[in-house]
């Protein structure tokens, strides 16, 4: 699994590649949004385009970065989800937490709306 | 070289090592592939399976690489049957929470049986002395 990180005025977008099923790569995601907010940026786009599936273990790591950056009065945005990926959200009910974007655009405009 | 014939059964030993997940993905993509699974059914697949095996190195074996994950299939032509075991000492199915309750909504953890039961056609668990086993069904789909 990759992840790519860039900053467009103060918001991360951090691109993932690859599978979050549980591996060491996984839990990279959320010390690299605990890293953002040491570094006072909180608002975050994670563009899921790049990911085809994950289990819970990547459920449970969105959920961590969702609650680290709302503990620090920020918020988390979800872009280009896949199918499978938006599957798990409804069949978890997750799709009432997240908030999902079709573009990474869109979420990063949706910061200053 | 995977041949698919009546009661084929194919077996995967890996340590209790997270870093092994994507050789158990691998591993499970190629003999649902071999089957004919759809590509849906093969990500549920794949999704069923690396949940179990995370669970058995996670909460089973307590990442104790000295213990074993044995993944085993079995291939029928109508279906797939996955079996997991770890060394665990078992849990309590009763005690599993609920994911879809409002208040373990945000928990991090605590989906994954969840998700084995949404995305295979069977799922059962067995507890004995040597350790847990999960068994999980997943059936071709006929096409009309």
């Amino acid at each position: 699994m990759q992840i790519k990180e860039k900053i467009m005025g103060d918001v991360a977008v951090l691109t993932l590649k690859g599978k979050l099923m549980g591996g060491p790569d996984t839990m990279t995601v959320h010390e690299k949004v605990r890293s953002l907010i040491a570094d006072k940026i909180k608002k975050v786009v994670i563009d899921l385009g790049g990911v085809k599936w994950m289990n819970s273990s990547g459920l449970g790591v969105l959920i961590a970065c969702h609650t680290s950056l709302r503990n620090a009065n920020g918020e988390l945005k979800l872009a280009s989800v896949t199918d499978k990926v938006q599957s798990l959200f409804m069949i978890t009910k997750l799709v009432t937490i997240f908030q999902t974007f079709e573009t990474v655009d869109r979420a990063v405009a949706s910061f200053k709306s | 070289m995977i041949k698919v014939n009546k009661n084929s059964e194919l077996t995967l030993i890996i340590p209790s090592l997270l870093e092994r997940m994507e050789k158990v993905e691998r591993y499970i993509e190629k003999i649902a592939k071999k089957m004919n699974f759809s590509e849906g059914e093969r990500d549920n697949l794949a999704i069923a399976v690396t949940e179990a095996v995370s669970n058995a190195i996670t909460h089973g074996n307590k990442k104790d690489k000295k213990k074993k994950v044995i993944i085993r299939c079995r291939l029928s032509p109508d279906k797939l049957t996955v079996y997991v075991k770890d060394e665990g000492k078992g849990f309590d199915l009763n005690k599993i929470t609920n994911p879809l309750d409002p208040k373990n909504i945000l928990k991090e953890t605590g989906r994954g049986i969840f998700i084995l039961r949404s995305l295979m056609d069977e799922v059962d668990f067995k507890f004995s002395e040597d350790g847990t086993e999960v068994k999980m069904v997943k059936y071709k789909k006929i096409l009309q």
